[in-house]
């Protein structure tokens, strides 16, 4: 499974690496230090399916654009590049206007708190393969 | 009274006849700062482009009365202190000139001017006085939002780092990257996640003071069930015992009524004795139309007699144990009590236990929609 990072913070982006390395969960890491990195990465490998990314970890509060920002550019994409990624927020924010936010966008499977857990990230791969 | 160091008093009078604004001006140009007109369009015209202290108006004139005029500027210019000036005064018009021309003072025509000067002089303190404190209260309210605000972006900027390092700790852990024989790295935790529930309290408080006061029905034997699932893993020595009498629909806070649960359920938690064998938290509630009465009981390691009226305050901290509270979750408790109208009282007996009890008031009276 291919994941990208997106986060300002460069110890996190290594954490969130590091563990979902370890865990066993995915090799394929592309880490991006911001929204804008990451749209660019999307927006260049837009036709080349097995380069983009299956699921985003997004962090929520980030200098010049946010995670619901991004999310907001993310959704302009042609359904096809925009559909085949799970985004899940992974923040250390405990603001009830984030997560309702998160909860409200169609886009979002979940929003999940720091530290990362790779167990609890598992448990919503799992139910993602479900649906 | 004159009153020293203002700014030029301007007034505006408005008659349809020619002399009295030319008497009046004769009489004071020296003093204030005078603009006379003879009708309503003339006086929007000032009003618009002249910051106005004193309106002075003539009850009688064609097209419209002073009271009606007054009525017509109040929405777009309420600052300006309102004088009216009237030959006679019926008492309809004395009523219609309190209720929709919020006037300051009725003068007799024709005026005294020993009289008139006084009352422009009260007038204009009115006018400051006035402006003065919607200067305060918006200060007020600024300083007071910014503080806020100021708290919760620094403790959400705390939190971040925190969890970095606590995510640092994990991967050591899970890594076996670092030597630590003494286990410092689970003192490291421990102190951030210390240092953690100290920010939440914090949030927590500010959440709940800026929270707004939503009505929905409660189901307590299910909501406190639900709040009592997020303890049960924390300490699995504890025996907890819920009580539910609900014998009509309930209508309350969610947010609020969950604050209030679960601080006092995790003090509860926090204060138990290490030595004693079945450590108990029990919780009843009995609820019906009028209100939901619930207590709160653990046989913790209580509260000193002395304390008890000092716990609700903010930054309180107990001193008959170790266990150093934030000082926050009880007054948090409290506010939010006060803002859906509870109430709450405590007894405590040391080494044995500590009750709480509270009571909140049912809102299904107020609620247009009924429970289903």
């Amino acid at each position: 499974m291919r994941i990208m990072l997106v986060d300002d913070s460069k110890i996190d982006l290594f954490l969130a690496e590091r563990m979902i390395k370890l865990s066993g969960i995915s090799n394929h890491i592309i880490a991006c230090s911001s929204a804008s990195d990451s749209l660019d990465y999307i927006r260049k490998n837009a036709h080349l399916n097995e380069m983009l990314p299956q699921l985003i970890l997004l962090d929520i509060h980030m200098p010049e654009m946010d995670g619901f920002e991004f999310l907001a550019e993310l959704i302009r994409f042609p359904l096809a590049v925009s559909q085949q990624m799970n985004v899940i927020m992974l923040t250390s924010s405990v603001d009830i206007k984030d997560q309702t936010m998160a909860d409200a966008n169609p886009i979002v499977t979940k929003l999940i708190k720091k530290p990362l857990d790779t167990d609890e990230l598992r448990l919503v791969l799992d139910s993602l393969k479900c649906v | 009274m004159r009153s020293l160091g203002h700014d030029i008093i301007r007034i505006l009078y408005i008659d349809d006849e020619r002399e009295n604004l030319n008497a009046f001006k004769a009489a004071f140009r020296r003093e204030f700062e005078i603009y006379t007109v003879q009708s309503a369009f003339e006086a929007h015209r000032i009003l618009q482009e002249v910051s106005i202290h004193v309106i002075i108006a003539d009850q009688r004139m064609p097209n419209c009365t002073g009271v009606e005029f007054f009525g017509t500027i109040l929405e777009r210019f309420p600052d300006p202190i309102r004088i009216l000036i009237t030959g006679y005064i019926d008492s309809e018009t004395l009523i219609e000139a309190i209720n929709s021309g919020r006037i300051y003072r009725f003068l007799r025509k024709p005026w005294d001017e020993l009289e008139l000067r006084n009352t422009i002089y009260n007038a204009y303190n009115s006018y400051q006085t006035a402006k003065q404190l919607k200067q305060n209260i918006e200060e007020l309210e600024k300083t007071n939002n910014e503080l806020s605000r100021f708290i919760y972006s620094m403790s959400h900027d705390l939190r971040s780092p925190l969890m970095s390092i606590l995510g640092i700790v994990k991967l050591a852990n899970l890594e076996q990257s670092v030597t630590d024989p003494n286990g410092y790295l689970d003192i490291i935790a421990q102190s951030v996640h210390k240092l953690d529930a100290y920010i939440l309290k914090v949030i927590e408080y500010y959440q709940n003071s800026k929270a707004e006061v939503v009505n929905e029905c409660i189901d307590f034997e299910c909501f406190v069930n639900g709040l009592l699932e997020e303890f049960k893993p924390q300490n699995n020595g504890i025996n907890y015992r819920l009580d539910v009498e609900q014998s009509a629909n309930f209508k309350g806070d969610h947010f609020h009524i969950a604050v209030i649960f679960n601080n006092l359920i995790s003090n509860a938690v926090k204060y138990q004795r290490t030595e004693e064998s079945s450590q108990q938290i029990n919780i009843s509630i009995k609820a019906d139309e009028i209100k939901a009465v619930i207590s709160i009981v653990d046989n913790g390691i209580g509260i000193l007699n002395e304390h008890l009226d000092q716990i609700f305050k903010l930054f309180f901290r107990a001193k008959n144990t170790r266990r150093t509270g934030t000082g926050i979750g009880l007054y948090i408790v409290k506010d939010a009590l006060n803002k859906i109208g509870g109430s709450i009282s405590v007894q405590s007996i040391i080494n044995e236990g500590t009750k709480f009890e509270i009571s909140i008031p049912n809102r299904v009276i107020e609620g247009v929609k009924l429970c289903v």
